[in-house]
């Protein structure tokens, strides 16, 4: 190993991509960068964001540490065109044999729609290694094709590799089922790549213990990194008395996506706002919505007709995050139930030292990393009465709150930074390639 | 990107908006439909029909070298490329023979055939009076190429699965409702 060891990370959603995995991704950088290691990061191309999201985010670029290289590499987005105007002539012109020639590379280099881009991916990392060498491949998806990708770099280099599931490939944490076979593509690529990883990295116990129960011979090599508060890019929220006889003000800050339970969170809504708590209360959506430019359409009709108080605000640029805070008395974290999900944003609406309610199935991780937050509210059933009671119940601590309760929420908070939550894996793969 | 799923789907081909505000002109919607097989004709069919009986005017671009299409309204221009088809390339000499049956029907020309059926149709643009044409109806991959290309001569054109609202709009008119679908 070099005096100072260098990482290559596979992060496609790198910063200025959007979208909760990138908060994730960027902390690794930075969290290796100030551990003294060398950085470099394998990136997507800016433009590709901009084709497929439709919008990308500067501020939080400006939040890598200077000292991470990152390296764009332009993915191949053919296959990804749906527009028909916008299709290359081969495609438009020879629409069934190049969707055959494309299944056809698919299936030769990897199981996953964006397989095209793990060639250059290895391209890319072996140029890096030439000229600076790498001691640690570090993958992190999606896209699960860089998991492909840290394996042959692995293979090609002669290093250990680690892959971090920020999101599960071959189970769906929604339904808790495998999405495949075990003779499907998938899961024999996912063995090999787990079981030849120096170490296998996800973001709760669940999942952990999925993984360790599925691959067994690595189970020993399976770690939790919790997501974690980005305090560098939330900031100290100002926190005030409630004003008495000002109506309560609720906000959701962070994606809107489909799959959060959207519709019983308004159905609470409307029964909550019959109870003299919240009269003429505001419930404020702050966000993106949805990840891929054609959902939002049917996210913002269905919040626009949310009822008596609700308004969609829109995007919060990072700078403005501790402001858009600083502006509600109580946050409403929605989240799809399943034991396997994580909400990265909960640590963030920790650090606001506010009332959080938390809507999504106790058994939901969240419920645990929450444990001993003073002012959580999490429901019983994900239901229309259940949100009902946590909205009164969470209005009515937001009223009585004192300054002291605050200072307890946000030193919870500061308990579950990234940096803090990332070390002890960092520094094993420190002791590992030291070793 | 980091929605809960856990593989990012193929996106399927959507509809394409008709550039907003772009050639504002007053009158009847010209739409043409790019229909060279038989997939989904009955939708297409009706959507044709509203637009001509809502004062548009309307082409059906097929290759079927038979009949008008069932229910068709007598309004809807019809080019039929079926004729021109036979007369391309190596199509010259198969199409008079008893083979061409089996090499029209095979998978290699089956892959081809969208393209060609653009080559034939590029003999007879005039046809389509594509200066007048707001928007092509895509039915299918097949239509893609005819599609593809009548946007590359016309980039004003929107191309898309339905007619969107701006169609209309753009027309200065007002946007019909679409008949009921039969129960």
């Amino acid at each position: 190993m070099t005096p100072q060891p260098h990482v290559l990370l596979l992060g496609m959603q790198f910063p200025p991509a959007r979208g909760s995995g990138v908060y994730r991704i960027r902390s690794w950088a930075n969290h290796f960068a100030r551990r003294g290691w060398a950085v470099t990061v394998l990136a997507a191309d800016r433009d590709y964001w901009v084709q497929r999201s439709g919008v990308v985010d500067d501020e939080l670029a400006r939040t890598v540490d200077p000292r991470v290289r990152v390296i764009e590499v332009k993915v191949a987005r053919e296959h990804l065109v749906n527009r028909v105007d916008k299709m290359s002539w081969a495609h438009a012109n020879f629409p069934r044999l190049w969707t055959k020639g494309h299944q056809l590379v698919r299936e030769r280099i990897f199981p996953e729609v964006y397989a095209p881009i793990l060639p250059h991916f290895v391209a890319r990392g072996l140029a890096v290694h030439a000229r600076h060498r790498v001691d640690l491949v570090f993958a992190t998806g999606n896209p699960y094709t860089q998991y492909g990708a840290a394996y042959e770099l692995g293979r090609l280099l002669r290093r250990p590799y680690a892959v971090d599931y920020h999101d599960p490939w071959t189970l769906n944490p929604l339904t808790e089922s495998d999405v495949y076979g075990p003779r499907d593509p998938q899961t024999l690529w996912e063995r090999r790549i787990i079981e030849n990883a120096a170490l296998t990295v996800t973001v709760n116990e669940p999942l952990a213990q999925w993984y360790r129960d599925r691959y067994p011979v690595a189970a020993r090599r399976v770690r939790v990194v919790e997501n974690g508060l980005a305090e560098d890019v939330v900031g100290e929220v100002p926190w005030e008395p409630v004003p008495a006889g000002r109506p309560a003000r609720i906000g959701f800050v962070g994606t809107v996506r489909s799959d959060l339970p959207i519709e019983e969170y308004l159905d609470g809504w409307a029964l909550a706002r019959k109870e003299p708590e919240l009269a003429e209360a505001t419930m404020d959506f702050y966000g993106y919505l949805g990840f891929f430019t054609q959902n939002e359409q049917a996210i913002r009709q269905r919040l626009e007709a949310g009822g008596e108080g609700v308004a969609y605000r829109g995007p919060v640029p990072q700078p403005r995050l501790a402001a858009t805070y600083a502006t509600l008395d109580v946050l409403a974290m929605l989240l799809p139930s399943s034991i396997y999900m994580t909400a990265g944003k909960g640590y963030d609406y920790m650090s606001a030292g506010r009332p959080v309610i938390g809507v999504h199935d106790p058994r939901n991780h969240t419920t645990e990393v929450f444990r001993n937050y003073p002012l959580f509210f999490g429901v019983p059933a994900v239901t229309p009465e259940a949100v009902r009671d946590v909205l009164v119940a969470s209005v009515r601590a937001s009223r009585a709150q004192t300054r002291e309760q605050y200072e307890l929420c946000r030193a919870e908070a500061l308990r579950h930074t990234w940096d803090l939550n990332m070390a002890p894996v960092a520094a094993e793969l420190e002791e590992r390639i030291r070793g | 990107m980091a929605e809960p799923t856990t593989s990012v789907p193929v996106p399927v081909p959507v509809t394409t908006p008709v550039p907003g505000a772009v050639r504002p002109k007053q009158g009847r919607p010209r739409v043409v439909a790019a229909a060279v097989e038989q997939a989904r004709r009955a939708p297409v069919v009706e959507t044709l029909n509203w637009v001509i009986e809502n004062g548009g005017s309307a082409v059906l671009v097929t290759a079927d070298g038979g009949d008008r299409s069932p229910g068709l309204h007598p309004a809807v221009e019809v080019v039929d490329l079926r004729a021109d088809e036979r007369r391309l390339g190596l199509n010259r000499i198969v199409g008079t023979t008893p083979a061409w049956s089996s090499w029209n029907g095979s998978k290699p020309y089956r892959m081809l055939r969208p393209w060609l059926l653009w080559r034939a149709l590029r003999k007879r643009l005039p046809l389509l009076r594509l200066d007048d044409v707001d928007h092509v109806i895509i039915v299918h991959p097949n239509s893609w190429p005819i599609a593809w290309h009548l946007h590359r001569q016309h980039p004003d054109l929107g191309i898309a699965y339905e007619i969107p609202e701006a169609v209309w709009q753009r027309a200065g008119r007002p946007v019909p409702p679409r008949p009921e679908p039969p129960a």
